[in-house]
């Protein structure tokens, strides 16, 4: 299983995400009878099977062309079916090193939503380590089950239908979390029922995602009632980028066509006055007008330019977090 | 990695409550001083669990920070009040003179102590609103309060040393952009990656703890041997490090015909060798099978990631890079400058063998949190760095030239198809040794 593990060559039954482009990733578990049909034509699962991943397969009808990727919790993310909002790559990696979480940590996760996090939590806690997440919505959190289940990471991930705000976190596994990850619309009624189930003979680390400051203030608030210390509310803005070229026009060849203008429209009067006989002169085009010119094609100068994100998430929500310190050794009390 | 407690001689951080950091060594029996903080005993806090936050009373004597606050429904309610009421913020009003509050120090009396004679004696301290009270204690805690709370030193606290330092050394990288490196770069245990860090070591640091003892990172350096000066600050045996880190030098790497073979001795000539030079040869011998092993990976696009961060010439560097990593493995650069990143976009963009070459940028902005004056710092820092992140591919030679002649007729009908368009110059990669272990199954 790839989610879990680095592979080389696509077998039956493996996850694949076929790349058509950024929006458009498409999860397959590939089993030979099977097409995968896009706007490029069918495409066979036979014939991804002992291939490389990340080699490019053409559609049967020779119209285009797929990349078959491996799995990944980022290009999982492009590729989900979406329940709810999904916490984005940027604010997941962020959570990921501000909770300290490391191959084998414990990790308590509420609420589920649509998977998205849980799988990069997954990925670095790895086998050794634990993710139990808790969903309220029954049919998301059958969804995200199966979702699990399918992607290999069932020892990983435990995922429990509850509301965690009125019922807690108490399950039959006795839960040691080192690290708290709290996306609920009531954060706060959820931190009083944490204590029993983290490890408190060690700094625990918590974060309250939340999309309004109304929230925050609540969260910091129970926080603070709650023993939490070095609290530290952070927003994160994430921008991305394409390269590209733009063509450098410059004065100096603006007014040299200006004057090819002119020295043309001269010569047509020249030819109908009979000062010249009929010629054609050549035509000074230092910016390819009327042509079709590619970025970046020889012949022009080009410069290299960013192209920003057209729809940019300019905010995803209030990150609050906090420290809960171990239980006071006997030589302090 | 981490260890969960103090133990002795670990180098640690410290945080004070003036924001400043010092990194101090936990010796036996030594006492550590925090300058204008206080002093402490090592052997107070050997053994004791991370994540406290400690007060110093007087007579070095630890206490630990309990600063749970119980809030009545009421103090919001309060604060909103406070905020209608007649404002002082005149300053100049504290009747304690740094004399004083300097014999009050040496006498022994707690940092809470002194806090609260500066407030006795602030003369109108009691017409301050709830908020400048509020404002005002915070800035005479950062002053007066002799606490201090120790962290295990990892990729974060490597970050702030540096920032600290010399924010040069490690390019201005903030963790905001190393924590996307790492996932960008899929970093888990049981991962083989290629590394480029001309940092003192603080992306092999983050990739060490990312991989949790199973995995290796093989380093390339320019210099003749690997710059990691930041793993001392780790806890960290030899033989974790020589099991996880291979490394080697670009020459070594582009180029092993040129390395001199080490000959090999028989069991009489290492008799006679002194202990010394018999270390030495053994050493250079592993050297020579851990860059065989090396050289294996990479001739077999053996590598799961491709993480870079040095300042030579990325545009030319990477392409020669991309044969040494496997199929749909990411390829992750960092560089202080987007402009950089541009160019290295557009070099990958006429190679088939790079998928959607992404520069990313993420910022974190940090709130003051003081109840009922939540607002976005006024200051921080510039700088941060830019990443590009792309997917490593196997072009496929039939399927380019399907792909070359539909895109020209479809061009116009499908828009920003998010690979390049193929040039059938460019399908024989210039370093001329890439095969794609994909064999083309289509004709075209």
């Amino acid at each position: 299983m790839s989610f879990v593990e680095d592979k080389q060559k696509i077998e039956e039954g493996d996850h694949v995400l076929a790349w058509m482009t950024r929006s458009d990733v498409r999860p397959i578990k590939v089993q030979s009878g099977e097409l995968l049909n896009n706007r490029y034509g069918p495409f066979k699962h036979e014939d991804m099977v002992g291939r490389s991943f990340g080699a490019q397969q053409a559609s049967s009808a020779n119209q285009g062309f797929i990349h078959l990727l491996s799995p990944t919790p980022e290009l999982w993310s492009l590729s989900l079916p979406h329940r709810t909002q999904i916490i984005y790559g940027p604010d997941a990696s962020y959570i990921v090193h501000r909770l300290k979480i490391r191959p084998s940590s414990v990790v308590i996760e509420a609420g589920t939503g649509s998977g998205a996090l849980t799988h990069a939590l997954a990925r670095t806690v790895s086998k050794s380590g634990k993710i139990f997440t808790f969903e309220y919505h029954e049919s998301r959190c059958e969804q995200a089950r199966a979702e699990f289940e399918s992607h290999g990471l069932s020892e990983i991930v435990q995922i429990t239908h509850r509301n965690v705000c009125e019922d807690g976190f108490a399950i039959d596994t006795d839960i040691k979390a080192s690290a708290v990850f709290l996306d609920l619309p009531a954060p706060w009624t959820a931190i009083p029922h944490l204590f029993e189930h983290v490890d408190r003979s060690r700094a625990v680390h918590i974060c309250c995602f939340s999309p309004c400051i109304e929230q925050v203030i609540k969260n910091i608030y129970a926080l603070q009632a709650a023993g939490f210390q070095h609290i530290e509310m952070v927003e994160n803005q994430a921008r991305r980028w394409e390269g590209h070229q733009t063509m450098v026009r410059t004065v100096e060849e603006s007014m040299d066509l200006l004057r090819d203008i002119r020295r043309r429209r001269q010569d047509g009067m020249d030819f109908r006055h009979g000062r010249v006989e009929k010629r054609k002169l050549d035509n000074y085009n230092p910016w390819g007008k009327g042509t079709r010119v590619r970025e970046g094609d020889e012949g022009y100068n080009w410069r290299p330019v960013s192209w920003m994100e057209t729809d940019i998430k300019s905010h995803t929500s209030y990150l609050t977090f906090a420290i809960l310190p171990p239980t006071s050794p006997d030589k302090y009390k | 990695m981490e260890p969960l407690n103090i133990q002795a001689n670990q180098l640690i951080l410290l945080r004070l409550p003036s924001q400043n950091i010092k990194v101090v060594k936990v010796e036996p029996g030594s006492i550590i001083s925090l300058g204008k903080f206080g002093s402490f005993r090592a052997d107070d806090i050997i053994g004791d669990p991370f994540g406290f936050t400690y007060e110093i009373d007087s007579g070095m004597k630890l206490s630990l920070v309990d600063n749970t606050i119980e809030f009545d429904e009421d103090d919001q309610m309060g604060a909103e009040q406070a905020m209608t009421g007649h404002k002082i913020t005149a300053t100049g009003m504290q009747q304690l003179t740094s004399e004083e509050i300097e014999a009050l120090k040496s006498q022994g009396v707690s940092g809470a102590e002194i806090i609260a004679k500066v407030m006795e004696g602030h003369a109108a301290f009691e017409h301050k609103t709830e908020y400048s009270k509020e404002k005002y204690l915070k800035r005479k805690k950062q002053k007066f309060l002799q606490q201090f709370t120790p962290y295990a030193i990892g990729s974060t606290e490597l970050i702030d040393i540096y920032l600290d330092k010399d924010p040069t050394r490690i390019y201005n990288l903030s963790p905001e952009t190393l924590a996307l490196a790492l996932n960008m770069g899929n970093i888990r245990p049981g991962g083989n990656y290629l590394v480029v860090d001309e940092t003192p070591g603080v992306l092999v640091a983050a990739i060490l703890e990312r991989i949790g003892g199973e995995g290796t990172i093989t380093l390339v350096h320019e210099n003749e041997h690997p710059n990691l000066d930041c793993l001392k600050y780790l806890v960290l045996s030899e033989e974790e490090r020589e099991r996880m880190i291979k490394t080697i030098n670009w020459l070594e790497l582009f180029h092993p015909e040129e390395s001199e073979p080490v000959r090999t001795k028989t069991a009489e000539e290492l008799e006679d060798l002194k202990p010394s030079h018999r270390r030495q040869y053994y050493r250079a011998k592993q050297r020579e099978e851990n860059h065989k092993e090396i050289l294996k990976r990479a001739d077999t696009c053996g590598f799961d990631a491709l993480m870079v961060m040095t300042l030579l010439d990325l545009p030319t560097l990477i392409p020669q890079l991309l044969r040494f990593v496997g199929g749909s493995r990411p390829i992750v650069l960092y560089s202080e400058f987007k402009e950089v990143l541009v160019e290295t976009t557009l070099a990958l963009q006429k190679e088939n063998r790079v998928l959607a070459p992404t520069i990313m940028e993420t910022r974190v902005r940090k709130y003051q949190t003081l109840p009922g004056r939540i607002h976005p710092l006024m200051t921080s820092r510039g700088y941060g760095g830019y990443l590009l992140s792309a997917l490593r591919v196997h072009p496929n030679r039939a399927v380019n030239a399907v792909g070359k002649i539909s895109n020209r007729r479809k061009k116009a009908k499908t828009t920003a198809s998010a690979t390049p368009t193929p040039e059938p110059a460019q399908i024989a990669p210039v370093d001329g040794q890439e095969i794609s272990p994909d064999t083309p199954a289509i004709d075209a």
